[in-house]
């Protein structure tokens, strides 16, 4: 049943009297049918229906859903959520037959773009169909084109407290009138990913997607458990690819010295890099010390099974030739983050109108973009500043920057390129 | 303030890191003989590749666990961990050069700094190369040619003092040479002279407190006091014999200098029988011992 696989990449040579150990582990499922889920698949659709939908955009927000529904294969169950002061269920939870679409359809038809966005309320409506299917594979897509409601935002954070662990969440901003941050913030504690669709006609393919990685996942909850040493302290863990996500601060401690962050649910021939940094008590020339133990957790009707597991080690010694080897995949994922820190620190002035500081963290984005091959943010980049040498990371600010191109540079930077085979 | 050492019981001051007796990590909290040699846990936390579950270390076996130098039939030594020690703290560099220059190092790192191993080691080489080539450029005295080794051997320990770590050792060195041995040290490894027949005797003096204390007053690291000189002796080989060079882990177990002498035969074979003694009186410290087949000088 182990068809999950861990594999850490790493020098383990450190400097005698060092203390941080890093490591790449690559997680591989190979195939993982019956593992953690009842095999049941929710997926549930929140649209905002919000007075600033008016127009062209609820048309397309309503029609992607419509499309959404008949994609659906008829053992998978569904519900749909229309945005606005609350979140109202317009179809409840059900089996995606021909008749339940066709009646969620007719109640889709009737929504009308009128009142503020209280996310929370939305969120609260989701948890409660979701919550009545605890064992399957829950994915919601929630798509919106504006800002909360200050007054909601509260309200927000306690919901997001209640609704995390029970589904993951993909979030959609479409325009340019949204918040990234307000987005992320729900995407990341559930486990989703934040994206902008710049038109609306773009709704529908991008739904299209969502649909097709979440009828992909066969194995729900995994967690990666973390084993350190006493006395150690995890600086950070990342997921470094497909993209970037900072899951440290993310653990439950099921006992002293284990770490459990969450991964979600996985689907068929699925890859995942996580990016470990422990802090240990450092050893003198010789030692060796396991300074982590990093396995994949699955839990089915409140059962444990580990499923995958690995080692990161650490060997302190005298010979710098040892020593100073940075491992390829290590200083890759660093670059990676580095690349998409630049990109928001550089939008970050750019916002702000110092131009001169914009500049030079784009330009060094730019080379670092070039340097590890990660063609798509390269794309993005130039779409944002006129390149002079990718090489150097030369380049000049656009004159006109449109907004929808610096968010999507923005929402994007987090997609990390995997290090190509030597 | 002192406290007793979970293993052995033995009180070493609140400060130390580790039990000066016995080398046991005195943070270890209290009950089971530990099995972890850096953290005390018990032997149940250790699992099957040697990681210890609490602190992660791995024990590994070391070829310094116990090592042996045949140099010829009559000048041989060997350095052992001991029975209590999780590693070998000791050093030995021995060899004869320029066909009749017989040269032994021994040092002791001092268990209650870290990295005492690397100290002693450091310490050992860097006199035993310095004495090397004093004797093969034949240009100095014995006297002096001991004291500059000394003098490079606190270098080399110094250098790897950082921060709160102050690793710092013991150190003898002896020259045999021509009916006299000539012999430096700082600390309490000892040398003696072990007749073919008559009494054994003790040839140096402890730096230390007391006998019995343990408490060196002189070693060799970058906390060590700088005016401290090593004491230095000629020994004029009175008839035939044996010169012992050994360190704490062997004399503890032998307060009469009669229960060194271990007969006749290959000198490799009495170090193991001197090793075997002190590991099955205890060993409760890392054991080195050297032995040299001498006689007077004919001419």
């Amino acid at each position: 049943m182990n068809q999950f696989k861990a594999e850490v990449f790493q020098n383990a040579y450190l400097p005698v009297g060092s203390p941080e150990v890093n490591a790449i582990m690559t997680v591989t499922v190979e195939s993982a049918l019956g593992l953690g889920s009842t095999g049941d698949k929710v997926i549930g659709v929140i649209f905002d229906a919000s007075g600033s939908m008016e127009g062209g955009k609820i048309h397309a927000a309503k029609d992607a859903t419509v499309r959404l529904i008949w994609m659906l294969p008829a053992e998978t169950t569904f519900f749909v959520i229309a945005g606005g002061e609350h979140g109202v269920l317009m179809a409840p939870l059900a089996r995606a037959t021909s008749d339940n679409k066709q009646a969620a359809i007719a109640a889709i038809k009737r929504v009308k773009a009128i009142g503020g966005t209280c996310i929370s309320t939305w969120l609260g409506r989701a948890l409660e169909q979701f919550s009545l299917m605890p064992g399957a594979i829950r994915q919601c897509i929630l798509l919106t084109d504006g800002e909360n409601e200050k007054e909601d935002e509260p309200l927000l954070d306690s919901m997001l407290n209640a609704c995390e662990g029970q589904f993951q969440c993909e979030c959609r901003g479409v325009g340019a009138d949204w918040k990234i941050e307000e987005l992320r913030k729900i995407s990341a504690r559930l486990l989703g990913s934040t994206d902008i669709i710049t038109r609306p006609d773009l709704i529908e393919a991008d739904f299209k997607r969502i649909l097709e990685q979440a009828l992909n996942k066969d194995v729900s909850d995994v967690a990666l458990r973390l084993w350190t040493p006493q006395g150690a302290r995890v600086k950070f863990c990342k997921q470094v690819s497909p993209d970037i996500v900072d899951l440290t601060g993310r653990a439950r401690q099921p006992a002293p010295q284990l770490f459990d962050y969450p991964t979600g649910a996985w689907g068929k021939a699925e890859s995942r890099d996580y990016h470990f940094c422990i802090e240990v008590n450092p050893g003198g020339a010789g030692d060796e010390m396991l300074a982590g133990r990093a396995s994949l957790v699955v839990t089915t009707s409140g059962v444990e099974s580990k499923v995958a597991e690995a080692r990161i080690l650490a060997i302190w010694t005298d010979d710098e030739s040892k020593s100073t080897r940075l491992d390829r995949r290590v200083a890759h994922y660093t670059g990676q983050a580095d690349l998409a820190q630049s990109i928001h620190d550089g939008l970050d002035a750019h916002a702000r109108g110092d131009e001169e500081t914009a500049t030079a963290l784009l330009g060094k984005a730019v080379r670092l973009a070039y340097e590890s091959g990660n063609e798509a943010t390269t794309r993005l980049l130039r779409r944002v500043v006129d390149v002079e040498s990718e090489e150097q990371g030369t380049v000049r600010l656009k004159r006109q920057v449109a907004k929808e191109d610096a968010m999507a540079l923005e929402t994007r930077s987090t997609k990390t390129a995997r290090l190509s085979r030597p | 303030m002192t406290r007793a050492c979970p293993l052995c019981s033995v009180e070493s001051p609140a400060d130390d890191r580790f039990c000066e007796e016995c080398g046991t990590r005195l943070e270890s909290p209290q009950g089971a003989p530990p099995d972890c040699a850096k953290c005390g846990a018990g032997a149940e936390q250790v699992d099957a590749d040697g990681y210890c579950a609490a602190c992660g270390f791995r024990r590994i076996a070391s070829k310094r666990d116990h090592f042996e130098v045949v140099v010829s039939p009559s000048f041989a030594g060997a350095s052992d961990r001991g029975m209590r020690h999780h590693r070998n703290e000791d050093f030995l560099a021995m060899d004869t050069v320029d066909t009749d220059a017989h040269v032994i190092v021994v040092c002791d790192g001092v268990s209650s700094t870290e990295d005492a191993d690397r100290a002693s080691e450091a310490a050992g080489e860097a006199a035993f190369r310095s004495l090397v080539q004093s004797i093969e450029s034949g240009q100095e005295t014995r006297r002096t040619a001991l004291t500059a080794a000394l003098a490079k051997a606190g270098i080399a320990v110094a250098a790897l003092a950082s921060g709160a770590r102050v690793p710092a050792t013991t150190i003898i060195a002896a020259v045999a040479r021509g009916g006299a041995v000539d012999i430096a040290w700082l600390g309490d490894s000892r040398a003696y002279w072990i007749p073919t027949e008559g009494e054994s005797i003790r040839i140096t003096e402890d730096h230390s407190e007391s006998e019995e204390s343990h408490a060196i007053t002189k070693w060799l690291g970058a906390d060590a006091p700088e005016e401290d000189a090593p004491s230095l002796s000629r020994f004029e080989i009175p008839g035939p014999g044996q010169l012992l060079l050994c360190t704490d882990g062997l004399w503890n177990y032998a307060p009469d200098p009669a229960e060194l002498a271990r007969g006749e035969g290959d000198r490799i074979d009495a170090v193991r029988a001197l090793i075997a003694f002190a590991n099955e009186s205890g060993g409760h410290d890392n054991i080195t011992v050297a032995l040299l087949s001498l006689a007077p000088d004919p001419s």
